[in-house]
């Protein structure tokens, strides 16, 4: 492939690469190395079918998917070795901090990071990305039903996660 | 349940908000490609000289021209785990009269004799040619190697080429830090191998890590060139001056951080791959270390050891018992667990299919697991 200004996974890449490591970015509970890691990787895999992806027109489609997937498959190597990253297990914010929006939307942030892998997969993708359901699994490859259960576990498991951080400070 | 919906769409919103990618994403992408591409050419590369050179011993042999060797080689480099020197001094005074010094204006800045000449990078940008310098002209060009001055090399004239193993990303690679050892007090040109990879000719080679940055040197000397070059070219060498890595990029730092690779397990699971006469394709991110026996491929990494023995249906092998957990496999050597499990490997060429090594393989990945010593430092 040749550096050709009309190439248009070049151009895919370079309208939507900031998108996508911001997508990127919340599959890795907002740890910056592995982002970038993830969006590498997914963007790999598309670069070496981009011929058969840009064809079909479903590039973005394809990626998203190749991101999610890499953010599960990793998570299950860490899993395995029970590992955190330290960019998500570091302290919240400090105690003397008010209850403020932003302490507030941290402790979301982190909660969010520590729910498995396919429910925070869900919920960006239904929240961030405002997809709707049918098109979530699609991308996940699962049913709407499972879509739905994940969302409202992981809203929950969010939710009170938070709670717990907030109590404990 | 509403409430907590917005919140948490603000909150996503929030979190990202101006987060930007690396800033050329499609030079990462190329340069990945291409480290999968040349590392793969250069597992086949290996894994049929392997082949030739187990045929040619077998041959020898058998017409009792040489006697087996009481223990295996192994192609494993020096690594890190060996007792760091002191640490080098390089001076920053000014270069000796009728040297130039060459800067890059980032720290780092190599003097060479009057009348040589610096330049000349090729495109490769990970790992990152950070100094081409000649006795003879220095044009640019080349994918991955100093080829276009390469060709201009003079008959009684020296090369060589400075380059950094550095990620797409622009910081330490992820891959094999601990093979590079720490800096010699007085850099050598290295043995004289190859032909290597870009290059196409027999290079000297020299590898090291200075600052928590990881180098080689490639060195090639004209047929005519004379002893007293080679001094000069050393003497060159040594007033390389590499401005340190700030300590959080430091291997130490992100090995606590939890990037695995950088850690001297990382090392020493090197060690046992070579040992064990298994190809290393690299890594699988930071977290685990790519084999191939055969035309499977795998991950290895370890993790500590707690109380209690491991799980699984385990199996005496090589006197260590090697325990299947579902499609993984793990045994304890010198307090740790290595694991083991099959894993893609999909750039690799020929195309290779995760799965577990064959009998003799782990075995020979037991027995070397044993014999290579863990040293944390």
């Amino acid at each position: 492939m040749s550096g050709d200004e009309s190439d248009p996974f070049e151009e895919f890449v370079r309208d939507r690469s900031e998108y996508l490591f911001q997508l990127a970015l919340l599959l890795a509970g907002r740890n910056q190395a592995d982002a970038q890691d993830l969006l590498q990787v997914a963007l790999e895999r598309a670069w070496r079918r981009r011929r058969a992806i840009v064809r079909d027109d479903n590039t973005e489609a394809y990626v998203r998917r190749a991101l999610v997937n890499a953010s599960i498959d990793r998570w299950r190597w860490l899993r395995r070795r029970d590992e955190r990253s330290l960019d998500t297990a570091g302290p919240g914010p400090a105690a003397g901090d008010p209850a403020s929006l932003v302490a507030r939307r941290d402790e979301l942030i982190r909660a969010l990071a520590a729910l498995p892998p396919r429910q925070r997969a869900v919920l960006v993708l239904r929240y961030w990305e405002d997809r709707p359901e049918e098109e979530v699994a699609r991308v996940l490859g699962c049913s709407v039903g499972t879509v739905k259960s994940q969302a409202s576990r992981g809203l929950a498991g969010c939710a009170s996660l938070a709670e717990t951080r907030r109590a404990l400070r | 349940m509403a409430d907590i919906e917005t919140e948490l769409r603000d909150a996503m919103a929030a979190a990202v908000a101006g987060a930007r990618p690396p800033a050329d994403v499609m030079a990462l992408i190329r340069s990945g490609h291409r480290r999968h591409k040349l590392r793969a050419a250069a597992a086949s590369a290996a894994a049929v000289a392997v082949v030739l050179a187990a045929a040619a011993a077998v041959a020898a042999v058998r017409a009792g021209h040489i006697r087996p060797a009481e223990g295996g080689t192994t192609s494993a480099p020096a690594t890190a785990l060996a007792s760091s020197p002191p640490a080098v001094s390089v001076s920053l005074s000014p270069p000796p009269p009728g040297w130039v010094r060459h800067a890059d204006g980032a720290g780092d800045f190599i003097d060479a004799p009057r009348g040589w000449h610096v330049g000349g990078l090729p495109a490769l940008v990970a790992p990152a040619v950070r100094w081409v310098v000649g006795t003879g002209p220095v044009p640019g060009g080349g994918s991955c190697a100093p080829t276009a001055a390469l060709r201009k090399l003079p008959a009684a004239g020296a090369l060589f080429a400075v380059t950094e193993d550095v990620s797409v990303a622009g910081q330490a690679a992820t891959d094999e830090p601990y093979i590079f050892p720490p800096r010699a007090r007085r850099l050598g040109l290295g043995p004289l191998g190859g032909p290597m990879e870009c290059w196409g000719v027999r290079t000297h080679l020299v590898l090291f890590e200075d600052g928590g940055r990881y180098f080689q040197v490639q060195t090639v000397f004209g047929p005519a060139a004379p002893a007293s070059l080679r001094a000069q070219v050393k003497r060159s060498l040594n007033t390389l001056r590499i401005a340190p890595e700030p300590a959080r990029e430091q291997p130490v730092a992100l090995c606590r951080a939890g990037r695995w690779t950088y850690c001297p397990q990382a090392a020493w699971v090197y060690h046992v791959i070579g040992a064990a006469h298994v190809i290393e394709l690299g890594n699988l991110g930071t977290h685990a270390i790519a084999g191939l026996a055969g035309n499977r491929s795998f991950g290895l990494w370890t993790t500590k050891h707690r109380a209690g023995r491991l799980g699984g249906r385990c199996h005496l092998i090589a006197g260590t018992m090697v325990c299947r957990m579902g499609h993984r496999l793990a045994w304890l050597v010198h307090g740790l667990v290595l694991w083991l499990q099959p894993a893609a490997s999909p750039n690799s060429t020929p195309p290779v299919g995760p799965g577990l090594p064959s009998a003799s393989a782990l075995r020979r990945l037991v027995e070397a697991s044993q014999h290579v010593t863990f040293a944390p430092a």
